[in-house]
């Protein structure tokens, strides 16, 4: 399967709203999942157990193998127009300066490069990090106070 | 007298009382060095006391406490108020403002200190240090997890260097009395650019002599252990190991301080709760730290690193 096609499946899936999704054909099988669940996917003559794959290795070669990819690649895979603004460090990601304020953006704010988006805490340094580019967030692929890691996208600014 | 006059005018008598360095001063002296009336200067060292400055009156006149943490005689850059938000918001200032490393701004009273994610810190004049230090870190941003850890190796030294009293160093930096008490709380904000940290604010909160906690936070006093304290020559000893320690990373890296703290923390081999930023929490031994900091907690489910949100220590109760 092409990826530009799973592509295109995860989007209308998204627009339309709809949560769980199986599609079955000559050669494969899908299962689509959203939130914070996996997409399964698996070739009819693959092996049944599913292995993690990274972002980068949802490659045409590879999709027709049994896949498991994190809630955030799925988001990334739906927007890969945007600019992602990427975790600097492992840490835990915070969408605001304390649990009372109001948070930094929300999918569609308009910030300006150097404008502060979120924090992500590593032992107990704060870190602000700041969009490295001007537009308006379109994602958010992050929960608050979920853990980060080093490159994870954590927003996309369009 | 005028506001501005006013104002300028007790700057002169704050001054004045942090050079005479724990003398005491009359107030006919000072209202001769202004050339003001009595009743005037009497008005000024009231307004200087009620903003928080720790003013000690004697049958010779007025003086600042002896141990009043301010700048004269210190080996860097301190500025010393009575009253502020919160001494990271000061010092962020400072920062923007182009100011060296090591710059530090320390209050009496902080009407809205501090902690991790903005838990309040308690802070009132004259019983505590707290301060703020500006750092310009050159190595890259994902080193500098490390900096919590090294600024928590630091204080608990010049604790036990100044008064003898060796405190608890919880992971990742807090320090605590025998009984699980809080002695003092650390908090670092930075401001990342390109892979780099344009500053660090690491601010300290020590309880020096505080009497009345409020009655939900279980804190203590380093005075309860060792009496009297010197909060400045306190300071001056914190500023000194800080420095140390900083020097020695910023030379050599990460591992310097991994050994440090692993030397002096009281954590490793414990059994620990984590309470977890998403409010999750789970039980285990700390086992290690990482190369990064982050501690590393034995649980029935296998290794878990952590490297955010509250741990605790357990403590047996009347030990």
């Amino acid at each position: 399967m092409d990826p530009k096609d799973l592509k295109r499946i995860l989007e209308a899936l998204v627009d339309a709203d709809v949560n769980d999704f199986n599609l079955e054909t000559a050669d494969y099988k899908l299962h689509v999942k959203r939130g914070a669940d996996v997409i399964h996917m698996a070739a009819h003559v693959a092996a049944p157990n599913p292995v993690a794959v990274a972002a980068p290795a949802l490659t045409s070669s590879q999709a027709a193998a049994p896949v498991v990819i994190p809630a955030a690649v799925e988001a990334a895979v739906i927007a890969p127009t945007g600019h992602a603004v990427k975790a600097p460090i492992v840490g835990t990601f915070y969408s605001s300066s304390s649990p009372d304020a109001p948070v930094f953006v929300e999918v569609g704010t308009r910030v300006e490069a150097g404008q502060v988006l979120c924090i992500i805490e590593a032992m107990k340094l704060m870190n602000e990090i700041e969009s490295d580019k001007s537009g308006v967030v379109k994602q958010i692929l992050v929960q608050n106070a979920q853990p980060v890691e080093y490159g994870q996208p954590l927003f996309i600014i369009e | 007298m005028s506001a501005s006059d006013f104002t300028s005018s007790r700057l002169k008598v704050l001054q004045r009382l942090q050079t005479e360095n724990g003398a005491f001063v009359s107030n006919e002296n000072l209202a001769t060095q202004l050339n003001i009336a009595r009743v005037a200067s009497q008005k000024l060292i009231s307004s200087l006391e009620a903003e928080g400055y720790p003013i000690e009156r004697g049958s010779k006149g007025y003086r600042l406490a002896v141990d009043a943490p301010t700048p004269q005689g210190l080996p860097f850059a301190l500025e010393y108020k009575a009253t502020t938000t919160s001494t990271q918001d000061d010092a962020r200032v400072l920062a923007r403002s182009g100011a060296s490393e090591f710059s530090t701004v320390l209050a009496e009273i902080q009407t809205a200190g501090r902690g991790r994610r903005a838990k309040v810190w308690h802070s009132p004049s004259g019983a505590g240090l707290y301060f703020t230090v500006l750092l310009r870190p050159t190595r890259p941003v994902t080193e500098l997890g490390v900096l919590p850890l090294l600024a928590g190796v630091a204080l608990l030294r010049a604790i036990k260097l100044e008064t003898g009293f060796e405190a608890l160093l919880k992971w990742s930096n807090d320090l605590l009395a025998s009984d699980g008490r809080k002695l003092a709380g650390i908090l670092l904000e930075a401001e990342l650019e390109d892979g780099m940290a344009r500053f660090v604010v690491l601010g300290m909160g020590l309880n020096v002599r505080i009497q009345d906690f409020p009655l939900d936070i279980p804190a203590a006093s380093l005075e309860e252990f060792v009496s009297p304290v010197n909060r400045k020559k306190l300071l001056s000893t914190i500023m000194l190991e800080l420095q140390e320690l900083y020097q020695s990373w910023s030379e050599h890296g990460s591992s310097v301080v991994i050994q440090a703290w692993r030397e002096s923390n009281a954590t490793l081999g414990r059994q620990v709760m984590v309470l977890e930023p998403n409010g999750s929490s789970f039980t285990g031994v700390a086992q290690d730290i990482s190369n990064d900091g982050a501690l590393i907690v034995k649980t029935s489910g296998g290794l878990k690193t952590v490297n955010a949100g509250e741990v605790s220590l357990k403590f047996v109760p009347n030990r």
